[in-house]
């Protein structure tokens, strides 16, 4: 059986590789795409949804819009990273999917409410509209299976030395996340840099030929050139489909349980995900941490969903 | 002409009374009744919510559940102040009647679009609902008429700590978003409270000899209010800042002296609550909300006479 999951994405590069593989995987039902702002502003990743979308011929999955600021701190966005369309490198036409009139907190919160609570939420942008949607209706945290989210890390930031960029553009909804007795799994920067984006990716993804996989090979061109530049990478780390691999075939990314809680008042270290894997704190364990990737396999994964979508 | 209100409550002793006058005044007409946690759990303030319009001949008003907890803190309600029952622990309330289906920030969104600037909107409890509205739509509040505040401490006196008033204290993050949101914002606080609305033993006597159940049932409520007067807050009396409130909504010109200034919430641990109010000329751009100095003491006093008359 596939696995239903709602994507909250924020497109950005590494989004739109998420939104393949979450349709392209036999082993994913996505029953959503909610938007929120983080690598650009909402209506800049709301777009990008849409584009990525008509160009993989994703045509029944709703699009929403969601919150177009963090709870209490004002935007911070990624250009360095995505540049200033958020999704800069292919040459994009006019996005033809609609976009829902519901918005994504809504959306959310009347989907999982009505599911057999077999619906798992795969946040790959800042937590807001996920924390929005837990105060709205506190009741879907019994009713959602887990919550298998790409942001933070176990060790180091990239935003700062000790913050991811999903978690630091908004700490207080990633705060309540992960303080809400529901599973979580993090997916965070000490796994997602094992699934850089190599040469040897870039040549499968060309090799297959169709307009989507060369749209993926523009992606990946532009990725690659700005971590170069901000973070001195040879490889650009593709995060946010690692968190979709995870619930498509979980073998593929190792966790351990470790206690999680987000730091939001720190001088230094705002944003941070102190991880204690070892229960220094003697706080129970209230997530799952993701450790090991199996990279091949990973973009085998990936691979195949592009294939696939590009048929 | 009509006025059109809609109420967002924690509706608890001195909200009660609130209501009461609004749903009193034959100038207004009252919408809707929004009910979000605060001086008691969700489900307390909307029981309480609904026996006093019950008892005010105003049941059919429609009655919306909110926000549970605030935004990003834990609940902390003021059961100390209002007593266990949010009215005094007299045994007075009743449950009667259902909340409508409708969510409280639908309708607070709602109201506001089906009739732009027609409606006022009158916050008597934290500000959860308005906050968590304003961010599916930023410019909610340019849409009501004016928004009036039972909020904050301007004068830096606080009821809750040293230096809070309950209603920001309780969720400073939401306040802080409703605060920066455009709009007419008014601002009564506690310094109003204390100094031109505390119900003395004169007052008292007053009250009591209009004889109506009305008059009883503001005395009544009021009673675990009197007794944290004596021995936190050292008035002499009882003191009602949501009716103070609802006063100056119902008559603005109740305002002797007011000031627009921008105002800030502190969100630190040390001063959580605090109202930052910047006096510097630089800061002064004609923006800002207006903070209310000094009313009409008799003249609101009078008023709430007026609506504990009949019955």
């Amino acid at each position: 059986m596939p696995r239903k999951i709602i994507l909250d994405c924020d497109p950005g590069h590494d989004d739109a590789m998420a939104i393949l593989l979450a349709q392209g995987s036999p082993d994913i039902d996505l029953v959503g795409i909610t938007t929120v702002a983080g690598n650009q502003t909402l209506d800049k990743t709301t777009l990008n949804a849409r584009r990525v979308c008509t160009v993989a011929g994703i045509t029944d999955v709703p699009i929403c819009a969601g919150c177009s600021a963090p709870l209490v701190r004002p935007l911070v966005t990624a250009a360095y990273i995505h540049g200033e369309s958020g999704l800069d490198g292919p040459r994009w036409g006019e996005p033809t999917v609609p976009l829902s009139d519901e918005h994504a907190v809504d959306f959310i919160v009347r989907t999982i409410m009505a599911s057999d609570g077999d619906i798992t939420l795969v946040p790959v942008g800042p937590l807001t509209n996920i924390a929005l949607a837990l105060r709205r209706e506190p009741r879907i945290v019994g009713k959602t299976r887990e919550v298998v989210l790409m942001g933070g890390s176990t060790g180091r930031g990239n935003h700062t030395p000790a913050a991811e960029f999903n978690i630091i553009v908004d700490p207080e909804a990633a705060a309540a996340v992960f303080s809400t007795s529901w599973p979580v799994t993090m997916v965070g920067l000490n796994l997602t840099h094992q699934a850089g984006a190599g040469p040897d990716v870039v040549e499968r993804m060309r090799a297959l030929g169709s307009p989507l996989a060369q749209t993926v090979v523009e992606l990946l061109t532009f990725f690659g050139s700005t971590y170069k530049v901000a973070e001195g990478r040879p490889h650009p780390p593709v995060h946010d489909p690692c968190a979709v691999a995870r619930v498509a075939k979980p073998d593929l990314v190792q966790v351990e349980d470790a206690f999680v809680v987000v730091e939001t008042k720190g001088e230094w270290t705002s944003g941070m995900t102190v991880t204690d894997l070892t229960g220094r704190l003697g706080k129970p364990f209230n997530a799952k941490v993701a450790t090991v990737l199996d990279r091949e396999g990973f973009w085998d994964e990936m691979v195949k969903a592009v294939a696939a979508l590009g048929q | 002409m009509t006025r059109h209100l809609v109420i967002d409550t924690d509706t608890a002793s001195d909200d009660a009374v609130a209501l009461l006058m609004a749903v009193a005044d034959p100038d207004v007409e009252v919408d809707a009744v929004t009910v979000v946690a605060g001086n008691v759990p969700l489900d307390l303030a909307v029981k309480n919510a609904l026996f006093t319009l019950g008892f005010c001949g105003a049941g059919d008003v429609p009655v919306h559940r909110g926000l549970e907890r605030p935004l990003v803190r834990p609940l902390g309600t003021a059961t100390a102040v209002h007593g266990e029952d949010g009215m005094g622990d007299t045994g007075l309330v009743r449950a009667i009647g259902e909340p409508v289906a409708e969510h409280a920030v639908d309708a607070l969104i709602r109201l506001a679009n089906e009739a732009p600037g027609q409606r006022d909107l009158v916050t008597l409890g934290p500000l959860t609902n308005v906050a968590v509205a304003l961010v599916r739509d930023r410019q909610l509040l340019t849409k009501y008429r004016r928004t009036f505040m039972m909020a904050g401490s301007p004068d830096g006196v606080g009821n809750v700590t040293a230096t809070a008033e309950f209603n920001v204290w309780a969720d400073p993050e939401a306040a802080s978003i409703v605060l920066s949101a455009p709009g007419e914002l008014t601002l009564v606080g506690w310094n109003i409270s204390r100094t031109q609305a505390v119900m003395g033993p004169a007052e008292q006597q007053r009250l009591m000899s209009l004889g109506t159940a009305r008059a009883n049932f503001v005395q009544e409520v009021n009673a675990r209010v009197a007794e944290y007067c004596r021995t936190v807050t050292g008035l002499d009396g009882y003191d009602l800042p949501d009716p103070v409130t609802m006063a100056i909504a119902l008559h603005p010109d109740l305002v002797v002296r007011s000031e627009k200034l921008p105002v800030g919430v502190a969100l630190g641990d040390e001063l959580r609550g605090q109202l930052i109010i910047d006096h510097r000329l630089p800061a002064q751009s004609g923006r800002g909300t207006e903070v209310v100095w000094e009313i009409n003491e008799q003249g609101w006093k009078e008023l709430l006479f007026a609506a504990c008359s009949g019955d």
